[in-house]
């Protein structure tokens, strides 16, 4: 156990003080498809010319909705996964389907796609599920930009592969064995595919400002120590490592870099999002047009999360030649879905959001997001000074309360560049508060910090700010990614970390016990796959050679069971578990079938059963427990118990 | 304790009938099995298929020999649940077989593979064939005429269709971009009306295979909703195989990993492509497709000529004919890759026995390849099959 890290104290404040959606917005749900699949997750989603809402859903379908009369027409159907759509004119779409970009045409004019053009496939596909192709974008000048997943190690690679499979790509958490996986693409109005940049791990949405930088977000994960927000810019390489096998000069296997080198070659994000407070699986990035009708925020960005109902807000600047700015939680909370994966602008300038899960924590449906005008009470901009942050406000603030450094409680920390899934928040530190100075309007604060320090994230909660009408500031935690300063910026620190000490727990003195009366046919941990977890010896009271110790992330067992009969049967997973319930997925050949509770055993050498039902084919079966979100338990032994009948 | 073990023993004793002679089992299977018999669907073991042909082995639905007579006669269709698994077949009437061949069938089933169950006589026969309705049952019909026992309401009966359930009957062609085994990850499974079913790679852009019986790909809602990870699975054989050098039919349980840590190959050492053009150089490149009414035309491009195929199930749904453009059109070979169990005949000149067709140019501008399925070599039964009546 290290000493804990110092936790400011304002994160023992419950968020939904912190976050909420302005009461200047409402969200209303839009019917859903007609989908012949019963399919309520949206994917891509665009307006066409016409006013016409166009979604794309995972079953593979595309509709068009006329918002008037509310009716939906089925379009196109049968794409592989469509994650993305451009409308480029009232009868013809672009598509990010998993094999390719597609022009998807309605040639005759019957209202129903009937022309599927490859507009590009010179990309791989491992076949690995995790390698989605996201979203695609297109700028003024009619090029496309798109975003390629990498592999997952939560499965291989299919034995055919599209493109040419290089080894170097394949080790690793996340990997990328085939050409340009975990990178942004370009399509060129000549028809040439280029990768544009690298170091992208689930790229999961592109988007451009109104001066048409590219931006794209990415997951926490491998080599991503929070979600991230990047500035695309040509040939740079964005730290996730998998993908530098397709960077022209670098040589060897990316995984196995120095850690050193790989900093040292990386881009900074513009902006971080903290995990677990701010976003956890950022998805599209949407520039807020003069065109929107969506508030005094023209300009900035809107970035859509998965794993919680939230839309966040960004503001960036440029300093030091470089683009960096705060993040703020916009709309937040019921009734908007979590899995707020696409969006786009309504004619009418309302926010059209599409939502979506794919077996991770998500939501389904579509919503409209619409502002009523009256100015909500909001962070306009967060800017940095020489001194400290100003911050600009949608109205005048409370000057009583705006100046009480009590307001402003500042913290600073950073995230460490490593190949381990995530990071701890690393050496957090309060920053106090040194002058204050309210413009004569009201409107901007200015904060001079008694310290700026570059390359790490300043992060604050204001404390029962209301503006001067009485109106509480409704989204009030913002995080500023501080990695350069206006003037005399140090070198970037790279933050990297090396491979993690072996956990002490790998080896130990631990006693085993002999099995007694098993009821059903034991697997022991030696027979599983293990994904992640460490063999361990260290506490008493396991049964065979070792037992399983689960690290952070999402690190799984696998066992391969076979059955006499197909039915029900039981399966019972011995383990210790000396903390609270460690949550377990249960995915019996393939599918996702339970959430395991696996509650504390009271000690670590104190081992219980869980049993549970397992429906079971005749044959082989595949047993697989998997992290829900941190760690498991220490896992003994599997036993199953055919099915009886 | 006793008693509980005696009075299980009369209890048997009390249902237990003297199984039928040899001879009459006999000549049950040489019928079950016949040509265009029992077999073709409910299979050799009584198995059944998963998802379409319910099973004849332990069957709950065969525990009421009226009820097992009355869908032999009059065929059944519609979904329907057996020992709690869905299967969505129709089963036609069994208008070949007079009564004393139904009798001699059903008895077979009511013994074969562990079943025990009661001979069934020639006068049963005829009594149903009497009092039965002329249409063929439904669900609802059967399972009012011949209700389940309690205990076995919950398992057996009728359930309301998928989607998936649906694609069994196909009326229009269905086309689906997903993982299949044995092709690229850029696959195609495309069902046709007449129940032709295949496999088409945009990977290498080239057929991988046909088949017709055990429905189309299943579980796609599953594949769908989640990760995207699955595989889709369908339940027949393929009749038709395009193999490659790269790709052996004996590959066939590994082609449907997805865990693999290298592959097999990558399509960058992709060979054989069906077709040689001279001064072309290899591989095709995959272009996309248009729908003609529904049915998929892929385009692929080899050189400067731009190949389209174009794929419909047979009129008599036997097979399927692929109808090739080539544009501009040239003098070409093209590597049909013979398969046994396939019989493929081309529209311009011949397919030689190594399976390659050379076409001149003028031949090469539109030419068809009918690909038909043999049919399976099935041994002549050994009874007398003479004089059927007719009904």
């Amino acid at each position: 156990m290290k000493p804990l890290d110092y936790i400011a104290p304002l994160l023992s404040i419950p968020f939904s003080l912190l976050a909420a959606t302005p009461p200047q917005y409402s969200i209303t749900p839009i019917p859903l498809p007609p989908s012949k699949f019963d399919m309520k997750q949206i994917d891509g989603l665009d307006f066409l010319p016409d006013g016409r809402l166009v979604v794309c859903l995972p079953s593979g379908e595309i509709f068009l909705y006329q918002p008037k009369s509310k009716q939906w027409q089925l379009f196109a159907e049968g794409l592989h996964n469509p994650l993305g759509v451009i409308a480029v004119s009232n009868s013809s779409l672009i598509v990010s389907q998993r094999p390719e970009l597609t022009k998807v045409s309605d040639l005759d004019g019957d209202g129903k796609a009937d022309d599927y053009e490859v507009l590009t496939d010179d990309f791989g596909m491992s076949g690995n599920y995790h390698e989605f192709h996201f979203t695609p974008v297109q700028n003024q000048q009619g090029e496309i930009f798109f975003s390629l997943g990498t592999g997952s190690s939560g499965d291989g690679v299919r034995a055919i592969v599209r493109g040419k499979f290089d080894s170097r790509g394949r080790s690793g958490r996340m990997h990328s064995s085939t050409p340009y996986r975990g990178c942004v693409m370009k399509l060129t109005k000549d028809g040439r595919t280029i990768p544009w940049s690298y170091g992208h791990r689930t790229p999961n949405g592109l988007g451009f400002d109104l001066e048409g930088n590219l931006f794209v977000t990415d997951n926490q994960g491998d080599w991503v120590g929070s979600s991230k927000l990047f500035h695309v810019q040509e040939g740079r390489f964005y730290g996730h490592a998998a993908s530098l096998t397709w960077k022209p000069g670098f040589e060897g296997i990316p995984v196995n870099t120095s850690p050193e080198v790989l900093a040292k070659m990386r881009s900074r994000a513009a902006v971080v999002f903290p995990h677990g407070t701010m976003a956890n699986s950022p998805t599209q990035v949407l520039a807020i047009t003069p065109e929107a009708n969506f508030g005094p925020f023209s300009g900035q960005l809107l970035v859509g999360e998965m794993n919680r109902s939230r839309i966040v807000r960004v503001m960036l600047e440029k300093v030091d030649g470089e683009l960096q700015g705060a993040c703020v939680p916009f709309i937040d909370g019921d009734p908007l879905p979590r899995g707020s994966n696409r969006m786009a602008w309504a004619p009418d300038g309302s926010l059209f959001v599409g939502h979506t899960r794919h077996s991770w924590a998500g939501g389904e449906g579509i919503s409209r997001v619409s502002w009523d005008g009256k100015i909500p009470f909001e962070v306009a901009s967060m800017n940095l000074t020489k001194t400290g942050f100003r911050f600009t406000f949608t109205q005048p603030v409370d000057r009583s309360i705006a100046s009480d450094p009590k307001t402003w409680p500042f913290q600073r920390y950073y995230y460490q560049y490593h190949k381990t899934y995530g990071s701890p928040q690393m050496d957090v530190t309060p920053v106090g508060v040194e002058s204050i100075h309210i413009s004569d309007d009201g409107k901007v604060v200015e904060l001079e910090l008694a310290e700026l320090k570059a390359w790490h994230i300043h992060e604050l909660t204001l404390q029962g700010m209301v503006s001067a009408e009485g109106q509480p500031l409704a989204n009030a935690y913002l995080a500023y990614t501080l990695n350069r300063l206006l003037e005399n910026t140090p070198p970037d620190p790279l933050h990297f970390a090396g491979e993690p000490t072996p956990k002490k727990s790998t080896r130990g003195s631990g006693k085993p016990i002999k099995m007694i009366d098993p009821i059903g046919h034991v697997y022991h941990i030696e027979d599983a796959q293990r994904n992640g977890p460490a063999l361990s010896t260290q506490y008493d009271g396991y049964t065979g050679l070792n037992y399983a110790d689960f690290g952070v992330g999402q690190q799984s067992l696998e066992w391969k069971v076979s059955s006499g009969k197909a039915g029900e049967g039981q399966m019972i997973v011995r383990y210790a578990l000396g903390s609270s319930a460690r949550p377990l997925r249960l995915i019996v050949n393939g599918k996702e079938t339970a959430t395991l509770p696996f509650p504390g055993t009271g000690s670590w050498s104190h081992w219980n059963n869980l049993t549970h039902p397992v429906m079971l084919k005749k044959g082989n079966n595949t047993i697989r427990l998997e992290a829900t979100n941190l760690s498991g338990g220490n896992l003994d032994h599997l036993q199953i118990v055919e099915p009886s009948s | 304790m006793k008693i509980f073990v005696l009075s299980i023993a009369f209890a048997t004793c009390g249902v237990a009938w003297s199984a039928p002679d040899t001879l009459l089992l006999e000549q049950g299977q040489a019928l079950y099995e016949g040509a265009g018999s029992c077999v073709a669907c409910h299979l050799e073991d009584g198995k059944g298929q998963p998802g379409s042909v319910p099973p004849l082995v332990n069957s709950d639905w065969l525990g009421d020999t009226n009820r097992t007579v009355a869908i032999v006669l009059r065929g059944l269709a519609g979904p329907i649940k057996v020992n709690a698994k869905r299967y969505y077949s129709a089963m036609p009437p069994q208008l070949l077989f007079d009564d004393e061949k139904i009798a001699k069938i059903v008895t077979y089933v009511n013994n074969a593979w562990g079943n025990t169950g009661p001979e069934v006589t020639e006068q049963q026969v005829s009594a149903a064939r009497a009092s039965l309705p002329e249409d063929v049952l439904t669900p609802e019909a059967v399972l009012k005429r011949f209700p389940f026992p309690q205990n076995k309401q919950k398992a057996n009966g009728t359930y309301t269709p998928d989607f998936d359930d649906t694609l069994s009957v196909i009326d229009h062609p269905v086309v689906y971009r997903t993982f299949m085994p044995g092709a690229s990850p850029a696959a195609f499974a495309v069902a046709l009306p007449g129940n032709q079913y295949y496999c088409w790679d945009a990977g290498e852009s080239r057929l991988r295979y046909i088949w017709t019986k055990g429905g189309f790909i299943r579980g796609n809602q599953v594949h769908w909703s989640s990760n995207g990870k699955p595989i889709a699975s369908f339940n027949g054989t393929p009749y038709y195989r395009a193999q490659s050098s790269l790709l052996k039919p004996e590959n066939d349980r590994e082609l449907a990993r997805t865990n693999h840590g290298t592959p097999f190959y990558d399509t960058s050492q992709a060979q054989d492509f069906p077709f040689v053009i001279e001064g072309a150089k290899g591989p095709p490149k995959y272009r996309g497709y248009r729908l003609i009414n529904g049915y998929p035309e892929f385009r692929y491009q080899l050189g400067n000529h731009v190949i389209h195929e174009h794929i419909k199930a047979t009129e008599d749904a036997t097979g399927v004919v692929r109808r090739f453009r080539v544009e501009p059109p040239v003098e070409l070979t093209f590597n049909v890759t013979l398969d046994p169990a396939a019989k493929i005949t081309s529209s311009a000149g011949i397919v030689d026995h190594e399976g390659l067709l050379k076409l001149s140019a003028q031949q090469a501008r539109e030419f068809q390849l009918t690909i038909l399925e043999r049919e399976p070599f099935i041994p002549v039964p050994v009874t007398n099959t003479q004089g059927e009546k007719t009904k």
